[in-house]
């Protein structure tokens, strides 16, 4: 309970500090969190933030997934639960992958299937996106 | 900018555009990951953006094109790792390690971020095809393109050989950069130490071996065996720590077998067998510590303490041979059997202090006694007669601890003994003396070592040395209840007399050579005879005139003196009240004592240093007058034996003649008042050994026959071998049968249809009931 009320602190401080660059499709958001509860749940964010790379030098990294699925993704982070549906479960799918959340993947997994069930989505969609992120127990279905 | 101390950072969300089918894509990638490559390889990685670089390996893999990816990686790093083997074979030898170090350093470094960008390709492409990891992969290319490089793999084997051999011979080197370079060997062997173990660990043994087969060669021509053992000691603890300081522990056994084969197992022989500082003189001089350094050292190779043991178990062997065939030792039981105490000893505390009590060697060493001790058929004998001599007179002034101790160690050698029935025979004679004598100093520890005895050998070997004991306790109370018999006749007796009455069996029997008695000590012996009888009917009493002794009055001219003699000299000495003269015929005569014993009593009395008779010439006086009679009965006899110890002292060569005539020596002179006559000693006569030893292999037969129909009865068929084993099994305690002899038994129980042979097989035995 006080992790989710600690992002809906953060999500004043997000709608607070969005940016806007003069590109208009070029819009930029800023999200603040820990970089340890980024490290502890993502092994790609935690190479990311050792690395001596720029970003281990950094305050900012970049992401390039849309500012909506990357929200749902950050709330996963801190708090294990996750909200989605038939439109945008595929997006989820694709950003647990690059960051290597293989419960989220899983999950999305299974959800995607529910939702194909009910025949809110395209199955040739489910098999493409689960052949293309490596989900083995969809394929063999 | 830095990063906030809260660890808060921030997030960048910058709208993805898809991801696009473009055909130039994979190339395009390629390029921009392999900028960033080089310049991770050139340690500038800093200003890299991770995401970045992740994405575009993401992208790749996501896209199908991981196998370019892969293999481009690996030509690169196979490029790379080329140009860095070139530097590090061209720099000069004392930078060599240095280089080939750091170069691996940073080798590893940059594989370390390239696996971290590639780490999808790690955990999908890779796996999917069973390749090797991105950071394997890096290991591999290493191993082949700098490691294995024809132009550093000898150089650096070579330089590592001998960094090693200047620090064993006591250069100081940079162990940190050995440690590291054997680290990168190990490394390099990926899930293995193949790398480590073919590069550099095999070719070390060899070398250590070569350079301490030469270095024992110096060292054993110049050295002691303890100098020696003393600088192996320090070569196999630098070795050891060499390990520990850089080289793989998996490498320890190896290494450490090598030196202890080198340095120890090729010479044990020799150390053994060195001249005046080998294992021989070491025993010889009590050297506990070199002992120790040698087993220590020898106990780390095979073998090395058999012979270890071997060695010093036939040194044992050939001490105590000398020991037990030395005739000058022999002579004497106290001695011989001091010297045999001495060397358990001796060797009790080598076991202790050198040896830590090992097993084998306790073991390998009592055997040795156990050979030795039964060389000599004396021994049992000389057991016996050890602790009789202790008993008597050595253990005055000593604590009952240190009397135990004592008995103890005797027992100790007591328990080599195989002979423990003629030991028994010895034993009970010496007791009977000891106990018919009054000789023995303690009661309790005569029980004591009965106690233990019977702990060592069980209740039936104690028994009749027990039941002597409760006869001396029960004579006690019949003495007591004489006394009060003759106060109630009011009759006083002409003299004292003290009677120990005797189970027959219990004692060594012995024949009943009678003597007359002089009337007033019959007529004492008469009266007891009629108590006894009135209070144990049906008893027969038999007088043991040759046990007892007596103390008789005699007056000098000069003084009176009190005589303590045997019974036959008291007999022969009242002889002299009624005359002055006596041939040893008229003796002989008149008290009707055997000729041996006579003589040797005569010789007693007329022995230079109390000479109480006088030979051939003729004298008078003076009145004995007898007070107390010790007279010792039992109701059978058989064959005797007597042997006794204590002080014999050589009487001038003159023997008795048998024409001697005898005479009371009136000019006796002594500062005692109480004289005490030399008792009758002599060693026991070939006659009466071989009589002993007779006694004992009769006793034996039965003993055999007995075991046999023992063990019949309860088998009622059984093999010949294993009868004679099992017979030879169960009378171990007392000795050990020879197989011949039970073979005659089996025979002799046949012939009287005891056994009969099986007709089916000659070989197995039926018990007949």
């Amino acid at each position: 309970e006080e992790i989710i009320e600690l992002i809906n602190q953060r999500n004043n401080c997000l709608n607070n500090s969005n940016k806007i660059k003069n590109d208009e499709t070029n819009r930029i958001d800023y999200f603040y969190t820990h970089k340890f509860v980024l490290s502890a749940r993502s092994p790609v964010f935690m190479k990311m933030l050792s690395c001596q790379m720029m970003e281990s030098n950094s305050v900012i990294i970049t992401s390039h997934f849309p500012r909506s699925i990357f929200y749902i993704l950050l709330k996963f982070l801190y708090s294990g639960k996750v909200e989605m549906n038939a439109t945008n479960v595929l997006e989820v799918l694709a950003i647990a992958d690059y960051y290597q959340l293989e419960d989220l993947k899983d999950f999305c997994g299974k959800y995607s299937l529910q939702t194909c069930i009910d025949g809110e989505l395209d199955i040739c969609r489910v098999l493409y996106a689960s052949e293309q992120y490596g989900l083995e127990k969809i394929k063999q279905l | 900018m830095m990063a906030k101390p809260n660890g808060k950072i921030q997030f960048k969300n910058l709208q993805s555009h898809g991801v696009l089918a473009d055909p130039d894509f994979p190339k395009r990638t390629w390029k921009l990951l392999k900028t960033a490559m080089r310049q991770i390889h050139q340690q500038n990685a800093s200003n890299l953006s991770f995401e970045e670089l992740y994405r575009n390996g993401y992208n790749m893999v996501l896209q199908k094109h991981g196998d370019l990816l892969y293999n481009n990686l690996k030509k690169m790093v196979d490029k790379h790792l080329k140009a860095v083997a070139k530097t590090v074979s061209e720099s000069i030898d004392e930078k060599f390690l240095l280089e080939l170090n750091s170069s691996w350093i940073n080798h590893k470094t940059s594989m370390l971020m390239i696996r971290d960008i590639l780490m999808y390709m790690d955990r999908n492409y890779v796996k999917q095809n069973n390749l090797s990891s991105v950071f394997d992969l890096g290991l591999y290319l290493f191993r082949d393109n700098v490691a294995h490089c024809s132009t550093i793999k000898d150089r650096l084997l070579n330089t590592l050989l001998s960094m090693v051999q200047k620090e064993r011979e006591g250069e100081v080197i940079d162990r940190i950069l050995i440690k590291n370079i054997v680290q990168m060997l190990i490394d390099l062997g990926v899930n293995s130490k193949n790398v480590y173990i073919e590069d550099f660990e095999k070719p070390l043994l060899l070398k250590t071996s070569s350079h301490y087969q030469a270095q024992s060669q110096t060292l054993i021509q110049t050295c002691s065996c303890p100098d020696y053992m003393k600088k192996v000691e320090i070569c196999l603890k630098e070795e050891l720590e060499r390990v520990s300081h850089y080289l793989d522990s998996s490498s320890e056994p190896k290494l450490k077998e090598v030196c202890e084969k080198q340095l120890i197992s090729n010479h044990m022989r020799t150390l053994i067998d060195m001249e005046n500082s080998g294992l021989i003189s070491m025993l010889k001089d009590d050297k506990i510590e070199d002992l120790k350094r040698m087993y220590n050292l020898f106990s780390r190779v095979s073998d090395g303490l058999n012979l270890m043991k071997d060695v010093i178990s036939s040194y044992v062997k050939e001490i105590g041979r000398g020991i037990v065939m030395d005739e000058e030792k022999t002579k004497e039981s106290g001695t011989y059997f001091q010297s045999l105490l001495d060397l358990k000893d001796k060797y009790d505390n080598l076991l202790q202090n050198a040896l830590y009590n090992d097993k084998q060697f306790i073991h390998s060493i009592q055997q040795a006694f156990e050979y030795f001790i039964n060389l000599n058929p004396k021994s049992p004998e000389y057991i016996s007669l050890f602790i009789d001599e202790k008993l008597k007179k050595g253990l005055k002034g000593v604590s009952e601890e240190e009397v135990d101790i004592i008995l103890d160690k005797i027992l100790m050698l007591f328990r080599l003994i195989q002979e423990k029935d003629v030991f028994e025979k010895y034993y009970k004679q010496h007791l009977a003396k000891r106990l018919l004598l009054g000789r023995s100093i303690s009661d309790d520890a005569e029980r004591n070592m009965i106690a233990k005895l019977k702990t060592e050998c069980g209740y039936q070997f104690t028994s009749k040395l027990e039941g002597m004991f409760t006869d001396m306790r029960l004579s006690q109370d019949t003495m007591s209840g004489f006394k009060t018999y003759i106060q109630n006749l009011k009759k006083a007796l002409p003299i004292d007399l003290n009677v120990h009455v005797l189970t027959t069996g219990f004692w060594p029997t012995q024949n009943t050579a009678n003597c007359n008695l002089p009337r007033e000590i019959l007529l004492c012996c008469e009266a007891f005879k009629s108590y006894y009888l009135s209070n144990h009917n049906g008893r027969l009493l038999l007088w043991q005139t040759n046990m007892g002794t007596a103390e008789i009055k005699a007056n000098f001219p000069s003084k009176s003196h009190e005589l303590q003699v045997s019974s036959y000299q008291m007999v022969i000495l009242l002889l002299f009240n009624d005359q002055s003269k006596l041939t040893f015929k008229e003796i002989a005569d008149q008290t009707g004592i055997p000729t041996i014993d006579l003589k040797r009593n005569l010789l007693a009395l007329t022995n230079p240093k109390n000479k109480i008779l006088d030979r051939e010439l003729p004298s008078t006086t003076s009145s004995t007058t007898t007070t107390t009679t010790t007279a010792t009965s039992s109701s059978t006899s058989t064959s005797p034996s007597s042997s006794s110890s204590s002080i014999s002292t050589p009487t001038p060569s003159k023997s008795i003649d048998e024409s001697d005539v005898f005479a009371f020596n009136t000019k006796f002179k002594s500062k005692l008042f109480r004289v005490k006559v030399m008792a009758v000693v002599q060693k026991e006569t070939p006659v009466e050994e071989k009589e002993t030893r007779d006694k004992v292999d009769e006793d034996r037969k039965h003993q055999i026959e007995a075991s046999i129909v023992r063990i019949m009865k309860a088998r009622k068929t059984l093999e010949h071998s294993n009868l004679v084993s099992e017979v030879i099994k169960q009378l171990q305690s007392r000795f050990v049968p020879n197989p011949v002899i039970v073979k005659k038994r089996i025979e002799s129980l046949i012939e009287r249809e005891y056994l009969e042979r099986s007709k089916q097989d000659r070989k197995i035995y039926n018990y007949m009931a």
